[in-house]
């Protein structure tokens, strides 16, 4: 037996679980859908320069001679109003929305796991300051907070994901600390006392573990949520800046030649729509197979 | 006499501890002295709810935070007052190193999440700073020596594939992984089978010889004391009402609740069960904690407190003449009489 096999063992029951899970998931119809299109979509996100029939378009090429056209074999998409192939456009815009989603919502988790842990975990004058900490910003609508931040600080992409993180992190603080709260009581937190533990290393190592489930499902569905928020900053100017192809700003743009240029508005909706869907499904999906009493065999 | 009562080993003396509620300050433990030496066995029963687990928690510094109080009094521990030491004292030195507790349900004393193997590996490293194949070994001798069969498989399971028994001899290996030189059980045989029971009590007995270890036995089965543990105390509503070597409480029960206690075992199949009547009588507020249920409680028993005095009795001078100081311990005006 060496180290090596030492960390194996750690892992195994782990990736054993996680098979259960996987297979779980799978044996829904909707739920099998939703992982095929995300693992599709993650495809796209890494494969876009490859799969986009005009890479340069994406940033900052123009065609002005092809402007406004509406579907063809040519342009599968149409193109926008600087004659640039919206197919490439929305593939190259799977990158961003993915990855200002993903960093969103980790670094919400980042910020709201441990202070939802040591809150619940605590008690006390720690659990009153943090939780009416997160009073303060769930006072605020959240979409508003997000433009007040993201106004506050300049309009930019990296801005956008900061103003979401600020604006999200306290729904995972109540999340954890809630749970942490019970399992606190627990008859292993005792024992680990008991032992000798000291207590951070309860609150983080005991604590905050069994506290993750519902804190999973939430974060996956977030991730449609965090997308249409993104979407909607750009929307309105302060997420991503042009040429920048996000989705949300695609929408934007074809404001103006909505009456006359359907395919400009509509392609990208559908792609936010379908993005946000799946995700919220397999998050649902998620709910389910993670909780003993509703997973079925 | 007085030499030998300050050599024990572990030491509880006027030891009281409350409840903040909303009525103010509720007496839960009120314990005036309980002594136990190296390497013995003392085994504490009482009804649910008498203070058995609050006495456990007190003695580790557990007690739920805000509402449990210690009033009055110290808890012994090779000459130190346990109840004085900080916090961090009592995580660094006392947790888990020199003391060390079995709870009462082994279905969520493990921490669902985790492995066994992570959950040993955790305690085993910080404890003996062993790591990687050493680390591995010393966990498979540990469950080993609590007799789990198919250690290698079973290392890898998450507590919920494991039944109650194997739970518990896990928790018990954790338990002793630590070498602690007192034990506290608090029920470990609640919610098993008889046969584990049996299994387990056994394990905790032979253990206990090996490593000399002091354990107080906590449990709700007088019968099970006896044969088990050298002393046996009686607590009744936080109070030891009843104290002496198991087998002189046992076979001659002074207090009319020890009594009760002991009638209410089944003997055999033709006996009658005898359970007494209780005639539930208004609570002596300032009197004896039993009077409200007690048989052969006078007047006086409403408004005095009996305290806890020695009986030299016959038969446990007879037949216990080799063990010295065969003494026994009742709070009972009454005491030695029937019910």
């Amino acid at each position: 037996m060496t180290q090596n096999s030492n960390l194996l063992r750690a892992i195994q029951p782990a990736v054993r679980e996680l098979k259960v899970t996987f297979y779980l998931l799978n044996r829904n119809l909707l739920q099998r859908i939703s992982m095929v299109i995300i693992l599709l979509l993650i495809l796209i996100a890494i494969f876009a320069p490859v799969i986009a029939p005009y890479p340069g378009h994406a940033i900052s090429d123009t065609n002005p001679k092809d402007k406004l056209l509406p579907p063809s074999r040519q342009y599968l998409f149409g193109t926008d109003e600087l004659g640039r192939d919206l197919f490439s456009r929305i593939l190259y815009g799977t990158r961003i929305s993915l990855r200002t989603a993903l960093l969103a919502v980790g670094l919400a988790l980042l910020i709201g796991a441990p202070l939802g842990a040591i809150a619940g975990g605590l008690g006390g004058i720690a659990d009153e300051i943090i939780m009416r900490l997160t009073d303060i910003f769930l006072s605020f609508p959240p979409l508003l907070l997000a433009i007040a931040i993201s106004s506050f600080l300049g309009p930019s992409l990296e801005n956008a994901i900061l103003a979401i993180a600020i604006s999200w992190w306290p729904w995972y603080t109540r999340i954890i600390r809630g749970q942490a709260v019970s399992i606190r009581e627990r008859q292993f937190v005792r024992a680990a006392r008991a032992i000798g533990t000291p207590l951070p290393k309860i609150i983080f190592s005991h604590i905050l573990p069994n506290t993750l489930a519902p804190v999973i499902v939430q974060a996956s569905m977030d991730i449609g949520g965090v997308i249409l928020t993104i979407a909607s900053l750009s929307f309105l100017g302060l997420g991503a800046q042009p040429p920048i192809p996000e989705w949300g700003l695609l929408i934007s743009s074809s404001r103006t030649y909505f009456l006359n240029a359907w395919w400009y508005s509509t392609f990208p909706g559908i792609a936010i729509f379908i993005t946000v869907m799946v995700f919220n499904l397999i998050g649902d999906g998620i709910r389910e197979v993670l909780d003993p009493r509703t997973r079925k065999f | 006499m007085t030499d030998q009562k300050t050599q024990f080993y572990f030491e509880i003396k006027d030891l009281s501890v409350g409840f903040r509620t909303f009525e103010g300050i509720k007496p839960v433990l009120n314990i005036e002295g309980l002594g136990i030496n190296r390497g013995e066995t003392y085994g504490l029963v009482g009804e649910s709810g008498a203070g058995k687990t609050v006495l456990a928690l007190t003695i580790l510094g557990l007690l739920p935070k805000p509402a449990g109080m210690i009033l009055n009094g110290s808890i012994l521990f090779d000459g130190v007052d346990l109840l004085k030491q900080s916090e961090k004292q009592m995580a660094e030195i006392y947790r888990g190193k020199r003391l060390a507790m079995i709870f009462q349900d082994p279905m969520s004393t493990l921490n669902p999440v985790f492995t066994v193997w992570q959950q040993i590996e955790r305690v085993i490293t910080r404890q003996e700073g062993l790591k990687g194949k050493a680390c591995l070994k010393r966990s498979l001798e540990l469950l080993d020596m609590v007799k789990l069969p198919d250690t290698m498989n079973l290392i890898d399971k998450y507590p919920h594939e494991l039944s109650g028994g194997q739970r518990q001899r896990i928790i018990i290996a954790i338990a002793l992984s630590c070498g602690a030189e007192f034990l506290i059980a608090d029920e470990p045989t609640r919610n098993l089978d008889v046969t584990i029971q049996a299994g387990i009590l056994k394990l905790i007995d032979e253990l206990q010889r090996d490593f000399k270890m002091s354990v107080l036995f906590i449990g709700n089965n007088v019968s099970l004391v006896n044969i088990f543990c050298r002393n046996a105390g009686i607590l009744y509503r936080g109070k030891l009402v009843e104290e002496g070597l198991s087998n002189c409480v046992v076979q001659n029960p002074l207090h009319p609740y020890t009594q009760t206690l002991i009638s209410a075992i089944p003997r055999s199949k033709s006996e009658k069960l005898k359970f007494s009547k209780t005639i539930i009588k208004p609570e002596a507020e300032n009197g004896c904690p039993y009077f409200s249920r007690c048989t052969i409680g006078k007047e006086n028993c409403s408004t005095h407190v009996p305290m806890l005095r020695e009986f030299r009795t016959e038969s446990s001078a007879e037949s216990l003449n080799d063990i010295q100081n065969p003494v026994q311990k009742a709070a009972c005006f009454y005491a030695g009489g029937t019910i």
